[in-house]
């Protein structure tokens, strides 16, 4: 149909619209004045259209079912909700890689017309390195994965979906997690370029703050609706397992994390240059990186895409390359120290370099975890896992200091605070925070001292931020809501997860239709069982009834669906929420017999996590409405 | 001098990144699971399938230079696909094999080699897949093959294949 | 009152490490929990033991049982599976000189950026 033609050609058109732009930015490069010519404005925008005509042309060939083109004969099939068949579009590599490219030309567009105030040069060479990206992951996409690949002869019916991907939350994922890790291409770009020119300062700073705050908030939100699908549709209860593909978004976010902090202080003081620069690298770099560890099937993870070593070998080339052209710029063009700027050990300047400090640790954790094994393979051909112990192992003490820490820095000033007026109100927050942990430590005698810890100092962080917070209501205290609303969302993530971690109970059990069984306080009872049919599949549920001491019940209904297209069986968890715990069921069943294996869970503190998650995200979108104003 | 050191770190780690990962490519990342080649078998002991009184243990392989311990179960398709092979092995002679009974109900299991042979001189049970870990093995249908000092000298995961059966002979004859 | 933060932290260390925190083991069920949590199933991408309800990993987790009836610890336990397994069964790597670096490196990070930091600041930070 035409739709594949329209998308492939328009494809071919903007390789030569990129290549004709460099011929452009070389040409208006070196005249001098301040307007960009319009060429280049006409040229960018072409590109833009044609990729995103591109994309669209991809969409409808999934939407209308179009099975000449083998990317939508292998994931998708005719019966398909709708919206599923939308989503299928970035559900494969092909599609996933023509959304990447329509993200880092919207970037590129975008930045065009909000740069207006930016030198010249600084522009033109930051449209110049992006559009290296573009160019690379164009060829990348026409050579070894082009979405609109031709069948003959045309099949009559699509492969289908894997069902586990058919989840709300799971088709928006990859769109906002894209926006995050794309959105620091542009961050990329405008660092080499401003090297060059001799941009990095204070200007260059707020200039880039926003796309920074753009991409991390997107991040954030990518990574928590990640979780969010692996809690409700994988079937174990957990929503983070330290998978290798869960890893590599998160590189990326604890480097823009830190990259966020360096950049409000280099807008503010005009300090950590070449420091701030070396991050917005390194986070563009991690995304890439984590493109290629997940595309090129390098890793053994529980979701990687179909694998092909060519595609591996491009990327990773591509990677390479990008990495040795900022290192040849960095050591070519270093951002040179303008006079000396002091500050006191007590400021907001130290908070942020120990800030750094943490994120780097934890970042090279991650990192270390994510790529030893494959390194390691290929020094003595010894397979080894890294899971949740080494992660837990390794991160989780540092944890502490860092709260503690973040806690009293959020309070500085720059340059200089006086501790003195601080001091009592730490110290009253302090002891709260110490007579909480003594009370939960006196209620539950089997925690670790760690855990407390732990509790104390997210605690410790929580109440303090909340002070602050209540002091804005009533004396209208001058404050930074966004940054505590960030920073109170992040304590409250790691209270909540510690909390939730530490007093979860789960139980696995066999039980037949009929037969009840004593969990904890609850009575649970297995009614009886449903059929259901849906339009792609078919369904088996459980009926359960959960009766608590009180005699209150809850009725619970979690589900066995077998999906036609592909045929493959899943289990669907019913989950109940509330403000306090969420109890979980899945049942699976038991090949050759009438049992039916079920999990309980009981998790508390849960639907917290996912507010946390979002608390923080929020705080970076409000910072940006209250720039704008 | 200390920025072109710097340099120079940064550049050997970068292409060594590259070596590295596009080494990691070339490894095949289908499911290869280390095999025991070379080890000791560990101690199992199992129920025989006609009379749960007689326990089946490593002990029950002796009197032959080699042995198979060979793990199935009536309702696996694959192990109907290697059965021919097995009673191919075991009238041959060469070496002694023990089945393992997967997972699986007597009478099903008694019924199958009733229909297809049975190659095994004796067989344990393993109810509920415990002794499959214990002896090693990720799935069915799998067949280890032993000396006479019990040492793993080859380990066929999935289904005897043609080719596995000469292999088996082959290592045999050898000896 | 000038070292009083100080103070407070050290007095908070102690107190806190003078809770008693019995580390029991809770009960069998959870034993085996734990055990599975940090298996890797080895048949199944990516997923532990605990997650998965493949043949492989109801297995192992009767394995479990069993042995830790006949009264291995959980170390034991361990070890046995990557005897017959390899390491690759257990989420936690070995500490030996293989695993060296990959244990080593992010406190070397740390160590180095606290240097790098100090050396840094040092020349930045005055007192007012």
């Amino acid at each position: 149909m035409i739709f594949g033609e329209l998308g492939y050609y328009s494809l071919i058109f903007s390789i030569l619209f990129s290549i004709l732009l460099f011929f452009f930015i070389y040409q208006d490069y070196f005249i001098k004045n301040n307007n960009i010519n319009i060429k280049i404005y006409s040229f960018c925008f072409l590109q833009f259209f044609t990729i995103i005509l591109s994309f669209f042309s991809l969409v409808f060939s999934f939407l209308l079912s179009d099975f000449s083109l083998a990317s939508v004969f292998e994931n998708s099939h005719s019966s398909k909700p709708m919206f599923y068949k939308f989503s299928g579009t970035w559900g494969n590599h092909e599609g996933s890689l023509l959304l990447w490219i329509a993200v880092l030309s919207s970037f590129l567009f975008l930045f065009l017309l909000n740069s207006k105030k930016d030198p010249k040069k600084y522009r033109l060479l930051t449209i110049f390195f992006q559009n290296i990206l573009i160019l690379g992951f164009l060829i990348f996409i026409i050579k070894t994965s082009n979405p609109f690949e031709k069948l003959i002869p045309i099949p009559k019916e699509g492969l289908g979906l894997n069902p586990i991907l058919q989840d709300p939350a799971l088709a928006i994922h990859p769109p906002i997690l894209y926006i995050g890790y794309v959105g620091s291409s542009i961050i990329f770009s405008s660092s080499l370029a401003s090297m060059i020119v001799n941009f990095v300062s204070k200007i260059w700073a707020e200039s880039i703050k926003i796309w920074v705050l753009i991409s991390w908030i997107f991040l954030t939100l990518g990574i928590m609706l990640g979780s969010i699908w692996a809690y409700y549709e994988l079937g174990w209860g957990g929503f983070w397992f330290w998978d290798p593909v869960e890893n590599v978004s998160l590189m990326p976010w604890l480097a823009l994390t830190a990259l966020l902090h360096s950049v409000i202080i280099l807008a503010k003081r005009n300090i950590f240059q070449s420091w701030t620069v070396i991050l917005s690298i390194i986070t563009f770099a991690l995304s890439m990186n984590g493109t290629f560890l997940v595309r090129s099937g390098i890793l053994n993870s529980i979701h990687t895409f179909a694998n092909d070593p060519k595609r591996g070998i491009f990327i990773l080339s591509f990677l390479i390359f990008l990495s040795l052209l900022s290192l040849i710029i960095f050591f070519i063009y270093q951002p040179q120290k303008k006079g000396n700027i002091f500050f006191n050990f007590s400021s907001k300047e130290m908070g942020i370099a120990i800030n750094n400090w943490f994120m780097i640790f934890f970042l090279s954790a991650v990192l270390i975890g994510t790529i030893y094994p494959i390194l390691l393979e290929v020094i003595n051909g010894k397979k080894i896992s890294v899971g949740p112990p080494y992660y837990n192992f390794i991160l989780t003490p540092f944890l502490i200091p860092f709260l503690i820490i973040m806690t009293i820095s959020v309070k500085m000033d720059w340059i200089r605070s006086s501790i003195n007026e601080k001091k009592k109100e730490l110290l009253f927050l302090l002891i709260f925070a110490l007579f909480f942990v003594l009370m939960i430590s006196y209620f539950f005698e089997e925690i670790n001292i760690t855990v407390l810890l732990i509790f104390f100092s997210s605690i410790f962080l929580i109440f303090s931020l909340f002070k602050d917070f209540f002091d804005f209501f009533r004396n209208k205290k001058k404050i930074n809501i966004a940054q505590i609303i960030s920073h109170f969302g992040f304590g409250l993530l790691i209270f909540s997860i510690a909390v939730c971690s530490t007093f979860s109970k789960e139980i696995d059990i066999n039980l037949k239709v009929g037969e009840s069984i004593k969990l904890y306080n609850y009575e649970l009872k297995f009614k009886d069982l449903s059929m259901k049919e849906d339009k792609n599949f078919k369904s088996i549920i459980g009926n359960f009834n959960l009766v608590e001491a009180n005699g209150k019940i809850f009725y619970f209904n979690p589900e066995l669906r077998i999906y036609d297209q592909p045929l493959i069986m899943t289990s669907e968890a019913n989950i109940k929420t509330n403000f306090f715990k969420d109890k979980y069921i899945v049942m699976n069943n038991v090949s050759g017999s009438d049992y039916y294996n079920i999990r309980f869970q009981e998790k508390p503190f849960m639907i917290w996590i996912w507010i946390a998650s979002l608390l923080i995200a929020a705080g970076g979108f409000l910072s940006i409405i209250l720039k704008r104003n | 001098m200390i920025k072109k050191i710097q340099f120079g770190i940064l550049f050997l780690i970068i292409i060594s990144l590259f070596y590295f990962f596009s080494e990691g490519l070339k490894i095949d990342k289908i499911f290869s699971p280390q095999k025991n080649i070379g080890q000791k078998l560990s101690n199992f002991s199992a129920p025989s399938i006609f009379n749960n009184e007689i326990m089946i243990t490593q002990d029950s392989l002796k009197n032959k230079k080699f042995y198979m311990i060979n793990i199935w179960a009536s309702w696996c398709a694959p192990c109907r696909e290697e059965h021919p092979y097995l009673m191919q092995l075991s009238e041959e002679n060469l070496l002694k094999i023990v089945g393992i009974n997967y997972k699986d109900k007597k009478n099903y299991a008694i019924t199958f080699l009733k229909k297809f042979g049975n190659p095994y001189s004796e067989i344990g049970s393993d109810k509920n897949g415990a002794i499959s870990i214990d002896l090693g093995a990720r799935g069915i249908p799998e067949s280890i093959l032993l000396d006479d000092q019990k040492n793993i000298v080859a380990q066929f995961i999935g289904p005897l294949k043609k080719n596995d059966y000469k292999k088996i002979i082959k290592i045999i004859k050898n000896k | 009152m000038k070292l009083s933060i100080k103070k407070i932290i050290i007095l908070l260390f102690i107190l806190i490490c003078s809770i008693s925190t019995s580390f029991s083991a809770g009960s069998f069920d959870n034993k085996i929990k734990k055990i599975s949590k940090n298996l890797r199933c080895i048949t199944c991408q990516g997923q532990s033991i605990d997650a998965s309800n493949s043949d492989f990993a109801l297995d192992v987790k009767n394995f479990i049982k069993i042995k830790l009836n006949e009264g291995l610890n959980e170390e034991q336990i361990y070890e046995l599976l990557k005897k017959k397994y390899g390491s690759w069964i257990v989420f936690k790597p070995e500490f030996k000189y293989d695993n060296y670096l990959l244990w080593g490196f992010p406190y070397l990070i740390f160590l180095i950026g606290g240097i790098y930091i100090f050396i840094k600041i040092r020349k930045k930070i005055i007192k007012f």
